[in-house]
């Protein structure tokens, strides 16, 4: 299990990461969301041992990962970068791993890089974006360790080979509980992959939880209230429906209709939009995007306000 | 668990260690192959050189021009040996690349390994690949030199064989710090150009720091400081890679050239020394390393530098060392402080800019360099006014000192020998201290001594006194201190006597006679030291001379009787008391060695061999005289008598505070009339232990007044007559051509001998 506890993490004068609390449970495939800057790819290092917190704890089984062998060889983080195996072919990059890695499967390597078709020989910086990726990536997974940390995991692959790698590792993830932490601007894969995610905003976690709970709690409703005894359209405001206990993320009224993103169960929506009696109610259950774009507006990260409208 | 990861750690670090020599395996080859260019190399050109010196000496007509031949390959090897040395740099670049590109940080950090395992594994699987070859190609010279010596003598090369090792442990030594400092100089840094420019800074600054804090020190408070002594200091020599280089070539080039020759070589006695203060900078700066290497974060690549600080420390030594050096070579202080403000003021803006990348944050240059300066100017007052941190006045307790050397220009006091043997002489040590503090005391406490100030000076009857010292101290700590002073010969009365009753002058002494006993048999070819002698099993011939420098014959000695004579010599100085020395009669001398009445042993040699010792007879100075007619009186113009001579110096000169630089003691401008100048002061003794008497001018005929009248008492008085006069004022002095000074002591038999000649003439 991995555990931050109260982690700090500053570069300088810059607070990257503020007091994080985050368990991220053994076997989950756990998507890092969060604007740029959030503090991702930060918590990424701090899990791989790179980074140093200030304060708080960084564990994986319980144990601290920063110049802890034992804690870092559980772990093997691919990072935003390919330039840095340039210099290596494929079967010496292999080699290099297999060396820090004691449970390497040649037969996994082997066979993962014929599902992808990569030259062993060749210097890796004559490969493509996409080809460094898949590298690396099948290079992690030969490694066999618990914990596999990916940063823009995606990055650089075209369609076929994104499908391709997904699938390796959602294999193993189901072949031996391998825990993934990915983090990514790209929230329609974590979506696919991922059963857990966490949203960083400002290096302050804004939620962590399973995403198909996080879809069922909140909701895109859109409502139509009858008009008023003059003949005018009822005209609601944010406050009527948050005075029922409702936690509005998103609110917007165009003549008669509504349209608002609300939190909570669609019972207790329900429940709060039924003393209006609405003509209609119809609640569509969000996307993963959508949740992390309105849960950061109500964080003030608009992008109407960053875009100046 | 705490074994499982234990052994897990110890299996990540040489694990490291292989695949960082197999990711470099590169870089080890090009190293492997200077490396087989350079010593095996020199190698072969030494058999082959050897080879072609034993033709040439079997066939006088046989002559290949061996310049020509090695010059071209010894280009190669030394070509191919620094471009090895100067891979330290690229190695060190290479192994902690990670440290200053942001592409590469994460995939070495990530790994399974503690900070200490990565670097120690980095720095010693660089090291190997620096080194390494080195061994290899050392191993491989050996093997190359011992088949080679199968089929060619080889034994003059053999002799100079341990010289070389020694100085191929320096420049092992020295590499291995090249290696280390570039290390530690990439440590600070988190980017390319920052770390490449760090290298170079501290390669540069550490010895120039050094030396211009020497020169700080030298140049604010001269007195009894000696400039070139900086070269001598592991301070200096053992602290950079330049101070390594400085310290192989001297020791290769002076060093072992003195060694062969049995000169009791400085640099080869500092060796160990060297090697012990090299060895433990280059661990300090390992240590130093290791620390800055686990307490900088991963983060910090790409910054300039990882530890700002660092910045300012290469700025403010830059700044130091500019404004030292122009300081140091300008007149005018004021106008040199100036420009230098404004030189190290363009740079450290325009060196300002690029760590900033930019000019953010910019105001806070100018205070940057201001406090800089500040402090620059700071510790040149603080030098000032502490007397150059108090080095001169600084004199080692006698009990910290190892070993003392001392040069005293003008061998009428001590043979020139003496300057090349290193005391240890408790005695000796504790004279020469004693002296060092007499002379120091002089100069800071100038007011407490009272010098007489003289009026004319008479050529015939003034003689100058002033002896130039140098002493150099080995402490026991492993430092060297070097001293320069101008003094009188009496304030080395107590040293000249330590040293002539020490048994390494006996031996010294020994060993001299016998080599020029040696030397005087073979035509033309010069044998060095003592050990020469006794390894060629020649014996000499010995000549004997008068202490007016006359010979009274000599004699062809075998190599046992050689032994035996140097054996006896030895043994009598060793057992010379201090007033045997002071008041015993010179017999006879071999070259400026005196034999002594109280040297039993060597007299006892002469005599056996019938070699007679005998007083000065008339006929002995006839050789320069003629007779006047009268059977008994003889006139010698080749003999001077000085009555009453006055002893003058220049205390107030060597002493005096405002002489602010050693050659400003000389100074002498040709229109100064010296009858009105008070710098010269009477002194009332003199020491001298030699018959040459430099430090008081030569003998010159222009100081001969007239024809000596050569009378049984004054013959009286030259047998009387004696070179070694310690601490006293002889009441004369006689001249015998330009070779001998003898002194007439003042004794009641003396004045009434003097008085008597002069009443008779």
């Amino acid at each position: 299990m991995i555990e931050l506890k109260n982690t700090v993490k500053k570069f300088d004068s810059y607070t990257a990461l503020n007091g994080v609390d985050l368990k991220i449970e053994k076997g989950t495939a756990f998507g890092l969301l969060g604007s740029n800057g959030a503090g991702k790819s930060t918590i990424l290092r701090l899990l791989s041992g790179i980074y140093q917190q200030e304060s708080g704890e960084v564990l994986i089984d319980g144990q601290p990962v920063y110049d802890n062998v034992s804690a870092k060889q559980k772990v093997f983080f691919i990072n935003d970068e390919t330039v840095q195996f340039g210099s290596f072919t494929l079967k010496g990059l292999k080699n290099y791993y297999k060396t820090y890695y004691p449970n390497f499967s040649e037969e996994l390597f082997e066979s993962l890089r014929k599902r992808i078709n990569l030259p062993l020989n060749k210097k890796i910086n004559t490969f493509s974006k996409g080809m460094k990726r898949q590298a690396i990536v099948i290079i992690a997974l030969a490694c066999k360790t618990d914990y596999l940390l990916l940063d823009e995991a995606f990055d650089g692959l075209d369609p076929t080979m994104r499908i391709i790698v997904k699938k390796m590792l959602v294999d193993a993830m189901l072949d031996r509980q391998l825990t993934t932490i990915i983090s990514s601007h790209n929230l329609k894969e974590i979506n696919e992959v991922c059963d857990t995610a966490a949203l960083l905003h400002n290096g302050k976690i804004v939620f962590s939880r399973e995403i198909d709970s996080l879809k069922g709690e909140v909701h895109k409703i859109q409502a139509v209230f009858p008009k008023n005894a003059d003949g005018t359209p009822a005209a609601y405001l944010k406050e009527d429906f948050a005075a029922t206990g409702l936690e509005i993320l998103h609110f917007e009224r165009s003549q008669s209709i509504y349209y608002i993103i609300a939190k909570g169960d669609e019972d207790t929506v329900r429940a709060a939009f039924a003393p209006k009696e609405p003509l209609l109610l119809e609640m569509i259950p969000l996307t993963l995007e959508e949740i992390f774009i309105y849960e950061l507006e109500v964080l003030g990260y608009d992008s109407n306000d960053i875009s100046g409208k | 668990m705490t074994a499982t990861t234990s052994a897990a750690s110890k299996n990540f670090f040489g694990k490291r260690f292989v695949t960082d020599l197999l990711e470099n395996k590169k870089v080890l080859i090009i190293n492997a192959l200077l490396e087989l260019l350079g010593l095996p190399v020199v190698s072969i050109l030494a058999i082959v050189a050897c080879y072609i010196n034993k033709l040439e000496e079997q066939d006088t007509n046989f002559y290949v021009d061996l310049f020509v031949i090695i010059v071209p390959f010894i280009c190669v090897a030394v070509g191919a040996i620094v471009l090895s040395i100067l891979l330290g740099f690229v190695i060190a670049l290479f192994h902690f690349n990670y440290l200053y590109r942001k592409s590469i940080v994460d995939m070495h950090y990530s790994l399974p390994l503690s900070n200490t395992q990565r670097f120690f594994a980095d720095y010693l699987s660089g090291l190997a690949i620096y080194i390494v070859p080195v061994i290899i190609a050392v191993i491989l010279s050996f093997i190359i030199l011992g088949i080679g010596g199968v089929f060619v003598d080889m034994s003059e090369f053999w002799k100079v064989m341990p010289y070389i090792v020694k100085a191929g442990t320096v420049v092992i030594v020295g590499m291995m710090m090249i290696y280390t400092i570039s290390i530690f100089s990439i440590v600070f840094c988190g980017s390319t150009f920052e770390a490449i420019f760090s290298i170079l800074a501290v390669n540069t600054l550490i010895p120039a720091t050094i030396g211009c804090v020497w020169l700080a020190i030298v140049t604010t408070s001269s007195y009894g400081m000696v400039g070139e002594s900086i070269f001598y200091s592991p301070v200096f020599t053992a602290t950079s890679p330049f101070g390594a280089t400085v310290f192989f070539f001297l020791y290769l080039f002076e060093g072992v050239d003195q060694s062969m020759n049995d000169i009791g070589s400085y640099y080869d006695s500092m060796y160990i020394r060297w090697m012990i203060v090299a060895v433990v900078m280059t661990v300090l700066y390992l240590v130093a390393s290791f620390l800055l290497y686990k307490l900088r974060k991963a983060e910090s690549v790409s910054k300039p530098y990882v530890y700002k600080a660092f910045f300012y420390a290469v700025g403010a030594a830059s700044v130091f060392c500019i404004m030292s050096l122009l300081i140091a070579s300008s007149i005018n202080i004021i106008s040199a402080a100036i420009s230098g403000i404004i030189i190290c003021g363009v740079g450290w803006f325009i060196m300002e800019v690029i760590a900033r990348r930019g000019f953010k944050r910019f105001w806070t240059a100018p205070l940057g360099f201001a406090a800089v300066v500040c402090g620059v100017f700071l510790v040149c007052g603080i030098c000032k006014v502490t007397d150059g941190f108090g080095a001169p006045r600084h004199v080692p307790a006698s009990i910290s000192v190892e070993s003392v050397s001392i040069n005293v220009n003008d061998n009428s006091i001590l043979p020139y020998e003496v300057s090349e043997v290193s005391f240890r002489d408790k005695d000796v040590i504790k004279a020469v201290t004693a002296f060092n503090k007499d002379a120091v005391n002089r100069h800071f406490h100038f007011d407490d001594y009272e010098y007489t100030s003289i009026g004319r000076i008479d050529s015939e009857y003034d003689r100058y006194d002033h002896q130039s010292v140098e002493i150099t101290y080995q402490t026991i700590y492993g430092s060297t201190v070097k001293r320069d002073y101008d003094v009188m010969s009496f304030m080395l009365s107590d040293v000249a006597e330590a040293i002539l009753c020490s048994d390494e002058y006996a031996e010294m002494a020994a060993d001299e006679i016998a080599v020029a006993a040696v030397n005087a048999t073979n035509s033309g070819q010069y044998i060095g030291k003592y050990s020469a002698v006794k390894s060629a099993k020649k014996g000499g011939r010995l000549e004997i001379i008068n202490k007016l420098g006359q010979s009274e014959g000599s004699v062809s000695l075998g190599y046992d009787s050689l032994v035996k004579l140097h054996d006896a010599y030895m043994k009598d100085i060793k057992s010379m008391t201090p007033e045997q020395l002071r008041d015993g009669n010179v017999c006879c001398m071999f070259g400026q060695y005196w034999v002594l009445d109280s040297f039993d042993n060597t007299l006892d040699f002469l005599a056996e061999r019938d070699l007679s010792v005998g007083s000065i007879e008339k006929s002995d100075i006839y050789h320069g005289g003629y007779n006047s007619g009268d059977d008994d009186i003889w006139l010698a113009d080749n003999v001077d008598l000085i009555n009453s001579p006055r002893f003058y110096s220049q205390p107030k000169s060597f002493f005096g505070k405002s002489n602010e630089g050693r050659y400003s003691r000389y100074y002498y401008d040709g229109y100064t009339n010296y009858n009105d100048d008070d710098r010269y002061s009477e002194i009332d003794a003199i020491t001298s232990a030699f018959p040459n008497e430099s430090g008081r001018g030569y003998y010159s005929s222009d100081y001969v007044s007239s024809e000596v009248r050569l009378d049984d008492t004054l013959l009286i008085l030259i047998n009387k007559a004696t070179p070694i006069i310690i601490n006293e004022k002889p009441i004369a002095i006689i001249h015998y051509k330009n070779t001998s000074t003898l002194y007439i002591r003042d004794t009641v038999e003396n004045r009434e001998l003097l008085e008597k000649y002069y009443h008779d003439n």
